[in-house]
Order: C-alpha cells, then sequence, then structure tokens
C-alpha cells in the first residue's frame, strides 16, 4: 500500500466519504448496465442518466478526496483491494436482470444517500460541503423518481405488486447494513461520527411512508454494533466478481492511461 | 447512427397520381421540404418509414456491442461516456420511431418487428467487438462514418426526419470526438495497448467502408431515393469522401491497413497490406481494395456473426420488462400526489 | 461482459401481448435559460403526463442548459396547415376571463415551433386566429395549445445537471484530441480532416 492511500484509508472523516463514493461507483456501475436493455425507451434513458448521476457523483467524491490525499481518481475508484472498498453488499447484489430488483435497489439506496448527503454538507471543509450540496440536489431526483415508480408498481396491478414484493423481500435483508460503521479500527472523533440510529429513523420513517402509499411491507431492523459487513472491508463474492469485472482492462495493461 | 444501406425499396412511381407526383417532384428538386399534412406519393410516405425505422432499428441494436463494454471501461471518465453514448443510441431510436409512428406504424409494432427477425438494422452491427479497442474504432470509423452520412440526410426534403438528424448529429459530435480521443491515447500508448488497436482497426476497416452500401447503379440519382431527396449523396461518393479522410488519418497514427479475411465469428483469420490503398495525385483521392460484397450481403440477410444472439438480446429485455409495460398500462395513471 | 449480456437464450413461440395501444403522446417543449422562449425538443410515449415529464427532463433536459420544460398531450394542439402563403387570421381582443392559450409557431419548413407569447380568448377557433394575427406574420405554421393542459416543471428544479457534463459532450474533447492530433500529423493534414468535423454541437 502506497503512503498516500494509507493516509486516506486511516483518515475517519475520509473514510464517512469513501463509503458514499464507493457506494455509488458500484450502484452506477450495476445500473449502467442495463443501459440499452431497458423495459421501455423512455425509461431506459431516464435510468441511465441516473447511473450516470451515481458515477458522476462518485467520481466527484473521489476527486475531492484525491486533491486531499494526492492521488489519482482512478486509482482509488479502481485500484485498491477488495477488502480496501466500503461499499454496503446491497449495491452489488445480483439483480439477475430483474428489474424489480434494480429498481427496489436503487431505492432502497437512494433513501439512505440523501441525509447522509445532508451530514456530509454540515462538514467543516468548505469543498467538501460545496459538492456534498450539489450532489444531495441531484439526489432529490432520484428520490422523487423512484418513489415514483415504486407507488406506481405498488398500486397497480396484482403482478407489479407482487414482483416489487419479492425484491424488496430479496433486498431488504441487505439494507440493514447500509448503516454499519466504517473505520471500525480507528477511533473517530465523535465530531466525526454521525448519528447512526438517527439516520436509520430517517430512513425508516421515508421509506415507510412510501410502502404505505404502495401497498408494500418491509421490516428492517438496525444491525448491532459488532455485525461486520462491506463497510469495514468484508464482502460477499458478489462485490468482488464486480470490482474484477471492472478492473479488467485496466489491469490487462498497468499504468496505461486510456 | 447509421441510416445508410437503405432497405432496399419496391418504388413503383407509375401508381401515383401523376399530376400531383410532377408537382410534388418538382418541389423537392427546388429544395422545398415537405411537411406532414402536404401531399406526399404513398411510395414516399412508406419509403420514408421503413428508412426512419430501419434506421431507429440501427441504434437500437447499435447501442449493443459498445453496451458489453461498460462494466469494463477503464477510467470512470471513458465508462461515463460510454454509458452517455449508450444512453444517446436509446434516444436516437425513440426520435427516429416517432418519424415511422407519425407515418402510421405504433412503436410497439415496430420494436417487435425487429427482435423477431421482420425488419433488419444496419448490417456494421452484426460484428463482433472482442476488445476495447474495438468500442474506439466503432466511435471513430462507424460513427464517423455515420456522421459523413447523416449529414447529407440533414439536407434531406422530410420535414420530421430532417428534425431528427439535427439533433441526432448533434449528439453525434460527441460519440465521434469521444472516439478520436479513445484511437489517439491508444496509439500513443503502450505496444500492448498499440497491438490491440491494430487488431480492432483490421476488425472495423471492412465494415466502414462498406457502411454506406454496396456500389451504386449507374442512374442513381434520377431515382427514387435520390430523386426524392430521401438519400442526397451517393453511397460511392460517400465512401470517396471516407476513404480520403480516415486513410491518411490512420496511417498517420501508426495503423496499417490490410486486406482483412475473417472467420464465421468475425474474428480476422489473415491478412496482408493492402496495397490499393495509396493516394492517387492526380484525382486527390484514396484507393482501397473492394470490400467483399458477398459477406456484406451474408450479414444482412442474418448470417453475420453477432446476428442471432444480439436480436436474441433485445428480444429478451423486451420479454423481460413486458410486466413493467403491462403495470403502466393497467390505470395508475392519476396517481394523487405523494403526501 | 456482464453476465446477462453472454447466455444464451431460448423463448416461446409466441411473443407476450403489446401495451402500446394505452400510451399516450405527449410534446416537449424546453427553455435554455430563464426568459428565453420555451422551444420544441421532440415527443415521447408515456402512461401520464407526470410520468412524461420526468422522462423529458431525462431526455430532452439533458442535452443541454436546460432550466425549464413544458408538456402537453399531443392531441391538445391545434395548428393551422403548413402555408407558405400568409395566413389568414383576425385578432380578437383578450378576455380575462377566458382561457390562455400558448402560442408557437414555425417560421419555415423544417423548422423547430418556437413560444411566441399567448392568447385569451373563448375558443380553439378563435385562440387559432388571434394567434396567427398578432404572431403569425412571416411563419408557415402556428400552433395553440390551451395552457391548462400545458404541464410545467418546478421553478427551481435541478434539469441540467451541475456536475460536469464534458464527458458526454463534444466541447469537452476538442482541446484533448487536437493535442493529441500535433503528435501525429501536420498541421495541414489535421485541417483537412477537420473539415468533415459537424460544427453544430450541444
Amino acid at each position: 500500500m502506497t503512503n498516500p492511500m494509507n493516509n486516506l484509508l486511516n483518515a475517519p472523516e475520509a473514510i464517512l466519504v469513501l463509503k458514499m463514493a464507493d457506494d455509488k461507483l458500484f450502484l452506477g456501475h450495476m445500473q449502467s448496465d442495463w443501459t440499452g436493455l431497458g423495459p421501455i425507451l423512455e425509461e431506459d434513458i431516464a435510468s441511465s442518466s441516473m447511473a450516470q448521476d451515481d458515477l458522476s457523483h462518485a467520481l466527484v467524491l473521489y476527486e475531492y478526496l484525491g486533491n486531499r490525499f494526492g492521488l489519482d481518481p482512478d486509482v482509488i475508484a479502481y485500484e485498491r483491494e477488495p477488502g480496501q472498498y466500503l461499499c454496503c453488499d446491497l449495491v452489488t447484489v445480483p439483480d439477475e436482470f430483474n428489474w424489480a430488483t434494480s429498481l427496489v435497489r436503487r431505492w432502497l439506496f437512494t433513501h439512505y444517500a440523501a441525509p447522509v448527503l445532508d451530514q456530509l454538507a454540515l462538514f467543516e471543509d468548505k469543498e467538501l460541503v460545496e459538492r456534498a450540496r450539489k450532489l444531495r440536489a441531484e439526489e432529490a431526483l432520484h428520490v422523487e423518481y423512484l418513489d415514483d415508480w415504486m407507488r406506481r408498481l405498488g398500486s397497480g396491478s396484482d403482478e407489479a405488486r407482487d414482483r416489487i414484493q419479492k425484491a424488496i423481500d430479496l433486498l431488504s435483508t441487505h439494507a440493514g447494513m447500509l448503516f454499519e460503521l466504517p473505520g471500525r479500527d480507528l477511533e473517530p472523533d465523535d465530531s466525526f461520527c454521525c448519528s447512526r440510529s438517527e439516520l436509520f429513523k430517517e430512513w425508516d420513517t421515508n421509506t415507510s411512508s412510501v410502502l404505505e402509499q404502495a401497498g408494500l411491507m418491509m421490516q428492517v431492523e438496525l444491525p448491532d454494533l459488532k455485525t461486520i459487513g462491506g463497510r469495514n472491508g468484508v464482502h460477499a463474492d458478489h462485490f468482488a466478481a464486480a470490482h474484477a469485472e471492472m478492473g479488467t482492462v485496466r489491469s490487462a495493461d498497468p499504468g496505461a492511461a486510456w | 447512427m447509421s441510416g445508410a444501406a437503405n432497405p432496399v425499396m419496391n418504388i413503383d412511381p407509375s401508381l401515383e397520381d401523376q399530376d400531383k407526383l410532377a408537382e410534388f417532384e418538382q418541389r423537392i428538386a427546388e429544395g422545398v421540404l415537405i411537411e406532414p399534412g402536404d401531399w406526399m406519393p404513398q411510395a414516399y410516405r412508406i419509403g420514408m418509414l421503413k428508412m426512419a425505422e430501419h434506421h431507429a432499428n440501427s441504434e437500437i441494436i447499435g447501442a449493443l456491442p459498445e453496451g458489453e463494454w461498460i462494466t469494463r471501461a477503464p477510467s470512470l471518465r471513458r465508462k461515463l461516456a460510454l454509458t452517455a453514448k449508450v444512453q444517446d443510441e436509446i434516444g436516437h431510436g425513440q426520435m427516429l420511431y416517432r418519424v415511422s409512428q407519425d407515418l402510421g406504424k405504433p412503436r410497439e409494432e415496430m420494436l417487435r418487428d425487429l427482435i423477431t427477425g421482420k425488419t433488419k438494422y444496419h448490417n456494421c452491427f452484426n460484428y463482433p467487438a472482442p476488445t476495447w479497442a474495438d468500442i474506439a474504432m466503432i466511435q471513430w470509423l462507424i460513427d464517423g462514418a455515420a456522421i459523413m452520412n447523416q449529414k447529407t440526410l440533414a439536407d434531406g426534403a422530410f420535414g420530421p426526419y430532417v428534425r431528427t438528424m439535427h439533433r441526432i448529429n448533434m449528439e453525434e459530435a460527441f460519440h465521434f470526438k469521444s472516439g478520436e480521443d479513445m484511437v489517439l491515447t491508444l496509439m500513443s500508448g503502450t505496444k500492448k495497448q498499440k497491438a490491440m488497436t491494430q487488431k480492432a482497426f483490421d476488425r472495423w476497416w471492412g465494415p466502414s467502408v462498406m457502411f454506406f452500401g454496396p456500389h451504386d447503379k449507374p442512374n442513381c440519382e434520377q431515382l427514387p431515393p435520390m430523386k426524392w431527396r430521401m438519400k442526397t449523396e451517393s453511397n460511392d461518393s460517400l465512401r470517396q469522401r471516407f476513404l480520403n479522410r480516415f486513410a491518411p488519418a490512420a496511417l498517420d497514427l501508426g495503423l496499417v491497413v490490410h486486406v482483412c479475411e475473417k472467420d464465421d465469428d468475425g474474428m480476422v483469420t489473415s491478412k496482408k497490406v493492402d496495397e490499393a490503398c495509396v493516394l492517387d495525385d492526380a484525382t486527390g483521392n484514396w484507393g482501397v481494395t473492394d470490400p467483399d460484397w458477398d459477406e456484406f450481403f451474408r450479414v444482412i440477410r442474418g448470417n453475420g456473426p453477432c446476428n442471432a444472439h444480439r436480436v436474441a438480446l433485445r428480444r429478451f429485455s423486451y420479454e423481460q420488462g413486458a410486466w413493467v409495460r403491462r403495470a403502466i398500462a393497467s390505470g395508475t395513471s392519476s396517481l394523487p400526489p405523494a403526501a | 461482459m456482464s453476465k446477462i449480456r453472454e447466455q444464451g437464450f431460448t423463448f416461446a413461440d409466441e411473443l407476450p401481448p403489446a401495451t402500446d395501444s394505452v400510451v399516450g403522446h405527449y410534446v416537449v417543449y424546453t427553455q435554455k435559460k430563464e426568459g428565453a422562449p420555451h422551444r420544441y425538443a421532440g415527443w415521447l410515449n408515456a402512461p401520464d403526463i407526470d410520468m412524461a415529464t420526468k422522462y423529458a427532463c431525462e431526455h430532452y433536459g439533458q442535452d443541454e442548459s436546460c432550466v425549464n420544460i413544458w408538456l402537453h398531450d399531443r392531441t391538445q394542439m391545434h395548428e393551422t396547415p403548413v402555408s407558405d402563403t400568409p395566413l389568414p387570421g383576425e385578432d380578437t381582443p383578450d378576455d380575462p376571463g377566458a382561457p390562455t392559450w400558448a402560442v408557437f409557431t414555425q417560421k419555415r419548413r423544417g423548422d423547430i415551433h418556437v413560444e411566441q407569447g399567448h392568447v385569451q380568448v373563448a375558443d380553439q377557433e378563435a385562440a387559432l386566429s388571434a394567434a396567427i394575427s398578432r404572431f403569425g406574420m412571416d411563419m408557415t405554421q402556428v400552433r395553440v395549445v390551451p395552457r391548462d393542459s400545458m404541464a410545467s416543471t418546478e421553478v427551481d428544479r435541478v434539469i441540467w445537471r451541475t456536475h460536469d457534463q464534458g464527458y458526454r459532450l463534444a466541447k469537452g474533447y476538442s482541446k484533448s484530441v487536437r493535442a493529441k492530433w500535433d503528435a501525429f500529423r501536420k498541421t495541414e493534414d489535421i485541417e483537412e480532416y477537420r473539415k468533415d468535423d459537424i460544427e453544430n454541437h450541444f
């Protein structure tokens, strides 16, 4: 590990930014693969727009970290060991080309991302605050779009509600781990820590409201602090597979410019 | 992209009202743009419908070879750019289908005809894209050819199609520049990158030369589609302009122009330097060995390396998404606003 | 490539039934910046105007700077025929109690329609007539749409993104491409080659 990377991975404030960047990178990665294969042309275009948002947001945050620690944003994005990524495994659960799964995954995530971006906008670093605010304004579009689809599908046909409910049942087992705290080996200063249970409560309230309107159900508990997962670099195989695929071309010719 | 190698049009002008036809052809010759609501020959109406439909189909299928590489793009900027490009292609498909929808064919019917093989699309999208450099070559050569072609289509006579061409070309400019940027980067890069790029060039040079379609019939300008300005430049003229632009550019990049033999999977099995690819100082034109037109027609008929798979993938996405379309159609329209 | 794209497929003989017939068509106009006229961007398929609005923002709203979008069902517009001679129209004064109609005109054959203003009169015929009279001079076609059938995006809605869009615009590559070509070719060859570039782009 090079020193700058080490510095990044051991800075409590930086890893809070890194986890959002990693979440968005992989969520964007999974969703971008749908481009050209969506169920409706206009919907394909809209969801691809949002996948590009997530990838761009990740880039904005990697650039911020790159500036602070003297690293190339692409190196941060592509060249860590799998155990050094802090994304929640929710974002790389394979969707098996099931559009309901891709929709619910994004919906569960956007309701988490919005308040987290609000929290990042309260940090002292002005550069980070400015970036977080811009990202937050665009995240609002995702919340609106995805909420609308959840309501339409939930209160639409039995077939649609059934498929969405199944996707919720599959993904809700991962959703709690969105709230896992990264950096358990560090001793974060209280001022850097974001209140986990408050965040969960906000997420739970907002998602529950939409679920009720849509006639859908979800039960997610906040996992206890001892449960380790993606945010501490302990990932499922599907994450490693996504990460490997992402780096295929790059790793075949290391150091090359693309 | 594309719009070239137009579907064969069986146009019989003798079936039209001859007075109105003469007036129509006069207006076309004067450069007047035809708008919906104007009288037009039935053959023109059907011809424009099929032309826009074929073009739209090409965008929809064209999105697939490049889509294969989104998950493996080697930098965030390239990943974003490739996603945006493929997204643009779906957008172009949507815009082109609109032209045909207005001429009377529902969009879903067009998608269904595409995925069941009843209608066709540009044959260049039936070739494999086995490496990252293929993406660079597609965007440089194929989008480059498409731009040359689409600029002439924007000079056509049918208002709705011309408006669509203008809008598409504004995005096509990004596609091409992105491709150029990638090819330039690769050819200034490592030995491995240059070798990969040469191989990709070998695969895509032939399809690009054939992009504009077979050699023109001798009197093509006096007959529809050119007579009706559905098409405003001949295949051979466009091809020559393509060669004059891209042959010297490729050579200056350090690429070698080969005549290639390919197997049934679209992979090059043998190649030799194209001795004909030289500048004729007298005419100012670059030469090229005439491509294998048998291969072209074979691929158009559905026997190209990737025809079956790509159409199948598109059909799969259509069938997998049917429940979403059903759900939206089932009357969720007047939803109350969120509380 | 991703697993789904690689796999082989088998299909039933029949496709699932089509659903197109219940879809609406919505016309979209985009506004580049505050105070600029709304301009025709295209139309799209959607189940209702709310979804159409979201789709429009992500399709036509992403081409270039865009601060506001208008939409209406395609069946709501009333147009003159395209005419190469002056259109006949009679003006009537605006009536504050009457419905408002947005007016768009096409200047020449082949042009897109552009917002000109509005008229406030009792019915569609009067609206078209008044619109022709007030805005139709030198225009090829005049279109009126009842304002209350139109949807509009909210004033502060983000449409065109604030993060760097250079990756998806031709101008995001021009400098880089030019600099890289310089390493390979003589200037006059680059200029000759560039003649076929598209000059007009987002």
